[in-house]
């Protein structure tokens, strides 16, 4: 019975590495979209030095957790949020105002996305 | 990941459910989680493979969980009579005495075109003198004749048979297999007369050498190539 104990064990290992990753990407969300926002605060009052200062920081995060999001995620996702990011930069440093709000949108729901793929919901099993 | 897993265990036991509810004439020589497993493996090792933008973790985690899933279901089957019938099934008995179970081949989807298929297969053609046929949970159908129509044994009819054994290879391609010699219950010194009967100075020119418990060898030289 030792190999069926092993083979029970890893099954638990896996499922706790999987609930494990499924919180530390919420929490890499979280924080990035905490930075989002006192960027889009900045940006909605024109001190787009400042906005781009926050955005700068949410990016320093997501490409801190590379090394581990890219053993998970696919390279069309991770290629999407690093150009929702691209994108939202260059509405900053041209201090598009009306544009910046969609940008906002786009990087956040890249970023939802990425979160609900290692979700564990009806929707993303069914 | 999470989704991966619970992806995987939802497909593998819709596979496992289906195929058991399609019968054991599916299954070949493979016990059912075990063909769920060979049918899902392939697949999933390709998937990531022929797509390098996928991860080569979505594979590797869905193949650890089949992986994990057959061991436990094989060792919980192992353990447990009613799991067992529950997950390959039960023997059934196509033939009893006799006579064809019909409402037995309803059940396992085996039409009499294959029942007699296999029973030509295993040398029959007289259901008559067939006192049991068993569909094995593997699939196989195994064909048991009435104590009248089975082969006399060497016992039966008060022979002496032998010595036999199990053939032991002992050189395989010119290379010694010294622990299969060991394991004949030979060694070197006794190869090395083996060979010099036969007039070869080492196992270089041999191509397979096998000796039994009874101490019958079988000797085939290499032939010349081209």
């Amino acid at each position: 019975m030792k190999r069926e104990f092993a083979a029970g064990a890893l099954l638990l290992l896996l499922v706790l590495g999987a609930w494990l990753n499924s919180r530390r990407m919420d929490q890499l969300v979280w924080q990035i979209d905490r930075c989002l926002d006192s960027s889009e605060a900045a940006a909605e009052q024109g001190t787009f030095e400042q906005a781009l200062a926050a955005l700068e920081n949410g990016r320093r995060l997501w490409e801190a957790s590379e090394g581990v999001t890219g053993v998970f995620l696919g390279h069309q996702e991770l290629d999407a949020v690093q150009d929702a990011f691209f994108q939202l930069e260059q509405l900053l440093r041209r201090g598009d105002r009306a544009a910046a709000p969609a940008g906002y949108t786009r990087l956040r729901r890249c970023l939802e996305e990425i979160a609900a793929l290692e979700r564990l919901s009806p929707e993303a099993v069914l | 990941m999470a989704v991966i897993i619970a992806r995987t265990l939802i497909i593998y036991f819709s596979l496992l459910v289906t195929m058991r509810l399609l019968g054991k004439r599916q299954l070949g020589e493979m016990e059912l989680s075990e063909f769920v497993l060979a049918s899902l493996a392939a697949d999933l090792a390709a998937i990531p493979l022929q797509d390098t933008g996928l991860p080569l973790l979505n594979g590797l985690t869905a193949i650890l969980v089949l992986f994990c899933c057959e061991l436990l279901i094989s060792g919980l089957t192992f353990k447990s009579i009613r799991l067992r019938a529950l997950f390959c099934g039960k023997p059934s008995l196509l033939i009893v005495r006799g006579r064809i179970d019909q409402r037995e081949m309803r059940k396992n989807r085996f039409t009499l075109d294959e029942l007699m298929e296999e029973l030509r297969g295993q040398g029959c053609t007289d259901i008559s003198q067939i006192e049991y046929a068993v569909l094995e949970t593997d699939g196989q159908l195994n064909v048991i004749p009435f104590p009248a129509e089975r082969p006399a044994t060497a016992a039966q009819l008060g022979l002496d048979a032998g010595p036999g054994g199990y053939p032991t290879i002992v050189v395989s391609d010119g290379r010694i297999l010294e622990a299969n010699l060991r394991h004949a219950g030979r060694d070197l010194a006794w190869l090395d007369r083996q060979l010099r009967d036969r007039g070869f100075e080492n196992a270089a020119g041999v191509f397979l050498m096998t000796v039994n418990r009874a101490g019958q060898v079988y000797f085939a030289p290499k032939e010349e190539s081209g």
